[in-house]
């Protein structure tokens, strides 16, 4: 891979991530669909987020649960922490099970390559 | 070692899906599809199965997608069943993701649209876009996407000489039983 800078066929690294969503975006996709993120499953990305650079050094590729800002819990399969949350009597809309990966930081953005529906 | 999808073909030419309701689906060719339930994500066991086609698309990033349309009419469940746990964005939408579980249904060795007698289906956590019926443009079937199956530790191989694939659970080894 060349490191010349003259090389203008290679994008620059910011050029591969999209852009954040923003709060008014967010805003505009709750007033479309009437809802928003439950508050105590927003609270937890917001806490996830914050641990993760620390998480990523003691367990990527792991899961972890929250609820707002409590960790429930860790473990390799989220489906465990799925469990062990709805033992504990939270309803699905009380938490979060994220993975601990690196995307978090930046937006999800999708891409489909599959045709369009018919109509 | 479980495998969920053994010797699962894909075709050349576009084939119909025959599902339980009636309705058929065209499927194009070089499409992989394999079947799948979607759940709350409290549910560990499938009492009553409503398996519907998906297609297994290398190009799509995430883990699950579905018209809200098919989420109705095959999954028997409303966007607002599953969690909102977050946004992703694509092209200039900004679209919600949810939580459930998706359940892969082991295929009959060979067959497509016939199902393993053994094994249970697999069960694996998804973040799903459901694709909003007011917004022009969803998929002609639901998508699995690389993330779930990466999520998922899965291993996934297409024999393209054969048009076959397999799609099992890593190996694991222990050493006490």
């Amino acid at each position: 891979m060349s490191t010349n800078p003259a090389n203008t066929n290679q994008p620059a690294e910011t050029d591969l991530f999209p852009r954040p969503i923003t709060e008014e975006e967010v805003r505009e996709l709750d007033a479309l669909l009437g809802e928003s993120v439950p508050p105590l499953i927003a609270g937890g990305r917001k806490a996830f987020l914050r641990d993760l650079p620390q998480l990523l050094k003691t367990h990527r590729g792991w899961c972890v649960a929250y609820s707002g800002d409590r960790r429930l819990g860790i473990s390799r399969s989220a489906l465990k922490l799925y469990d062990e949350c709805f033992r504990q009597g939270l309803a699905r809309t009380e938490f979060i099970v994220l993975d601990v990966e690196e995307s978090h930081f930046y937006t999800h953005e999708i891409e489909i390559l599959t045709p369009e529906l018919d109509e | 070692m479980p495998r969920i999808l053994r010797d699962l073909p894909f075709f050349e030419k576009p084939t119909p899906v025959h599902l339980p309701d009636g309705s058929v689906v065209p499927v194009l060719g070089d499409q992989i599809v394999c079947w799948a339930s979607l759940t709350l994500p409290e549910f560990r066991q499938l009492h009553e199965p409503r398996p519907f086609p998906v297609s297994i698309d290398t190009g799509f990033n995430r883990d699950f997608f579905i018209p809200e349309r098919y989420l109705l009419e095959w999954a028997g469940l409303t966007p607002r069943d599953l969690a909102r746990v977050g946004e992703a964005r694509f092209e200039n939408l900004v679209l919600p993701l949810r939580a459930a579980t998706i359940w892969l249904h082991p295929n009959r060795p060979g067959a497509r649209d016939a199902f393993a007698a053994g094994p249970d289906p697999f069960d694996l956590s998804a973040d799903v876009i459901v694709w909003p019926s007011m917004i022009p443009g969803g998929r002609r079937l639901p998508l699995l996407g690389v993330h779930a199956v990466a999520r998922a530790g899965l291993h996934f191989v297409v024999d393209g000489r054969r048009r076959r694939v397999w799609l099992r659970t890593a190996w694991r080894f222990w050493p006490f039983g």
